[in-house]
Parts: structure tokens; sequence; C-alpha cells
């Protein structure tokens, strides 16, 4: 019953938010198909690149795509579904929290679900131009391309909430949290196979792309349910810990008693 | 690459503060002072760009030193480098202003910045030098101010030639000067936009 409640209510969120974002319809189109161009400019970049080299250890042009398309996809179900994590750490040091803590709810989902970034939806389009086309894909692997990129965008989410979380320590930190972001996408796009055991370390703990663009796509290669599974366990373990990060937090948070805006 | 990062990370996404003050009215403060606000926007920004350049390139050469285990540059370079790296990120701080601006037009100007950053990425060379790029793209290229941004100052690490090393500075000028010009007409139609419909 609580969990039928508890999805309703995310349902309800999610209505909200995606009917405002789509409210004007011509900025919403337009920020989608200009993200789908945005992608697959940049895969030019690697078009280039494999001209002149034959592999990356072992990774052609079409693993490339797949990795790409994973992270477009895990990107764009993130932003699209709980944008508001883009603004978390404002959100924090502004004292917005207010709104959100007198609610009868677990404040996160509100808060991650308070906004939706319409761009997300040209990621997602553009991930199944990657992996059909220029990944060569069939569609019987698509499935387990969605569900583990799914648990990626699932884990992306959690890092982010976690980093963002910064600022409840660091107010000042709002900088560095962006600084996170943007390096915590460079790595993703980027394939990761080649680096060594300290590397990879980073990249499946404190830094975790490996979950959310290099597990996924060996999955997926491999047609490996072992490394699938380790997808959607991290996404699990990542989701926990981002709610347990932000409740430790919340305990040094400082209302902006910005509750009277609800008036 | 240490310097087409570099270059690009201390620069980094400074249109949205104009894009924020436009979406929140508080453009409207900046322009009642005394100091033109697109002046003091690029002078702030220049400011926080040369500090994360200073940072970032003593990080980039440490690591190139590491890497290839030698100084990644000749001294007799380093001054022409210097310049073209500080004229890379001024036409790259002209064009974050006329994309803070846009927003007076198009509400949000991220969509176009995303499709200009890529070009840039492909155009200017970030990950792979344009020397690299098949013959028609490379003349493409070169052709645009995208290559004045990131290969420019990239390339006088590896070939730094007076005769070359003038050459890319000249270029840079010229860009410099057009990216400026386009400035200061954006600058005028969004004041302009502004005292007809408001902010």
């Amino acid at each position: 019953m609580k969990l039928r409640s508890s999805l309703l209510y995310l349902a309800a969120l999610l209505r909200l938010t995606v009917t405002e974002t789509l409210a004007r319809p011509l900025l919403a189109a337009t920020s989608a198909v200009m993200m789908f161009g945005n992608n697959l400019i940049f895969f030019l970049v690697w078009v280039i690149y494999f001209a002149n080299f034959s592999n990356i250890r072992g990774w052609i042009l079409a693993d490339l795509a797949l990795l790409i398309g994973v992270v477009a996809w895990a990107f764009g179900l993130t932003v699209f579904l709980t944008g508001g994590v883009r603004d978390l750490a404002q959100t924090i040091v502004d004292g917005r929290l207010d709104i959100h803590l007198g609610r009868p709810r677990h404040p996160l989902p509100g808060l991650l679900m308070s906004r939706s970034l319409s761009s997300g939806l040209g990621d997602m389009a553009s991930a199944f131009v990657f992996w059909l086309w220029l990944g060569g894909i069939g569609l019987g692997d698509l499935p387990l391309l969605v569900a583990v990129s799914t648990a990626a965008a699932i884990v992306l989410a959690a890092t982010l909430t976690i980093s963002q979380c910064i600022v409840f320590w660091l107010p000042g930190a709002l900088s560095l949290c962006e600084d996170l972001f943007n390096m915590l996408m460079m790595v993703a796009f980027y394939p990761q196979h080649p680096y060594g055991f300290a590397v990879r370390l980073v990249l499946f703990t404190v830094f975790p792309t490996a979950f959310i663009s290099l597990l996924p796509v060996e999955a997926v290669r491999d047609h490996d349910p072992q490394q699938a599974l380790a997808v959607l366990g991290a996404a699990v373990v990542y989701a926990g810990l981002a709610a347990l990060v932000f409740e430790r937090g919340l305990r040094r948070y400082s209302s902006g008693n910005r509750v009277l805006e609800l008036r | 690459m240490v310097v087409t990062e570099s270059v690009a990370i201390a620069v980094g996404y400074p249109y949205r503060a104009v894009e924020g003050d436009i979406q929140s009215g508080q453009i409207a403060a900046g322009l009642m002072r005394p100091l033109p606000y697109a002046l003091a926007t690029l002078a702030e920004w220049s400011g926080n760009t040369l500090h994360r350049l200073l940072v970032l390139d003593a990080a980039g050469i440490a690591a190139g030193v590491w890497l290839t285990g030698m100084a990644p540059v000749s001294p007799a370079a380093i001054p022409a480098i210097l310049i073209s790296t500080l004229l890379a990120c001024a036409i790259m701080l002209l064009f974050q202003l006329q994309f803070g601006y846009a927003a007076a037009w198009v509400g949000s100007a991220a969509p176009l910045f995303w499709i200009w950053q890529k070009l840039l990425f492909v155009l200017g060379g970030l990950i792979l030098p344009l020397t690299l790029y098949p013959q028609p793209l490379r003349a493409v290229a070169e052709a645009t101010p995208f290559a004045a941004m990131l290969f420019a100052p990239a390339s006088l690490v590896l070939d730094a030639a007076p005769a070359r090393a003038a050459a890319t500075l000249v270029s840079q000028l010229i860009w410099l000067a057009l990216l400026a010009a386009a400035t200061f007409l954006v600058d005028r139609a969004a004041a302009s936009r502004f005292a007809e419909r408001g902010v």
C-alpha cells in the first residue's frame, strides 16, 4: 500500500514537471533537436580519429557509438526526469529547501523532480541513432541496452546528488559542484577501458563513471549478465548512498525562510 | 591537448551569467551603471579566466612533463604561445557574451551554445590536431574562428618558427577584431531591444 502510494506520488510529480516543461513546446522542441544535433556533431571527433587509427585497445568506432549512446541515454533520462539535480546545490545554498521540507514526503524526490529539461529528450532520441545505426546493435540487444543504460542513469543522478550535497558542508563550493559535474561527464564520454588498476579503482568507487559508461557497454558487447547485474546493483547502492548523504547533510541545513513564498 | 583543454576549461560557460541576468531582469541594474555592462562583464570574466588558466596550465604542464619525460615546449616558443593563448581566450569570451545576449531573443541560449561548443570541439581540434583531419575538413576548420580559439595556440607548441607564429597571431587578431565588432553590434541590438520592450 505504501509502495503504491509512493509510486502514485512520484507519477504525479513527474506529470506536473513534464507538463510545465512542455508548456512552451517550441522551446522544448528546439532544445531537444539541438541536443540531438549536438551529440551527432561530437561523434565526428571519433569518426576522424578512427579514420587515422584502427582502434583504441580493441575498441572500434561502433563501440564508441555504443558508449556515447549509453551516456546520452543516461544523461537525457536524468535531466528529463530529475532535472532538479542540476540546481540542487544552488537550492540548498539559497535556503530554498523549506518548501520541500514542509511536505509529508521525503524531500529528495520532490527536489530532483522539481525541474525537467526537455533537451534530455534529444539525448534519449540520439541514443537510438548511436546504438542501432552507428553502433550496429541488433533489436534483440535493445532491451538489455535500455536496462543497463537506465541503471547508468540512476548511478549518474545519484552521483550528481552526492556531489551537489557537498554544499551542506561547504556552502561556498558551488563552482566545485559544477566542476565535478563537468569532469564526471567529460570522463564518462571517453573510453575508460585502457586505464590501469589505480584509475579503474577510482572510476568504480568515488567517481563512478565506470558504472555510467564502461560497464554498461562491456555488458552489451560481451553479452555478460554478470556485468549487467553489477550495473543494476550499482544503481541500487549509489541511490541508497545519495539518500544517506542527503539526509546527513540535511542536519546541517539552515533555512532561508522561503516557506513564506508559498503564501 | 594541455593547451586546447586548458583554454576550453578556463573559459568555461560564463554566458550563463548574462543569460541569468536577462531571464531574471537583473540586467536592468547592470545597464544603469556608468561602466558599460558588456565591458564590466568582460573584465570580470577575463579575471576569472586568467586565474583558472594559471592553475590549469600549471597542472597541465606538470602532467605533460610527467607523461612525456621532457619539457613540452622550447623556452623560445613560450612568449608566442602565451600571447596566442590569451588571444584565444579573448575570442572565446566575446563569443560567450554574444551567447548570453542571445537569451534576449530566444529565451534560453543553451541550445545554441551546445551546437557552438561541439563545433568548437570538432573544428577547433580539441582532441585531435587539425593536421590529422582530411584535407577538405581541415580547410573548412582553418577558415573558421574555431581554429583560432584552440588549434592556433596548441599548434605553436609543436612549431613556433617566427614566420608561423606571426601568421598565427595575425590570424587570431583578425578574428578578435571581427568578433569585437560583432559583439558591439549585438550589444547595441540587445540594448535597443531592452529599451523598446523592457527587460
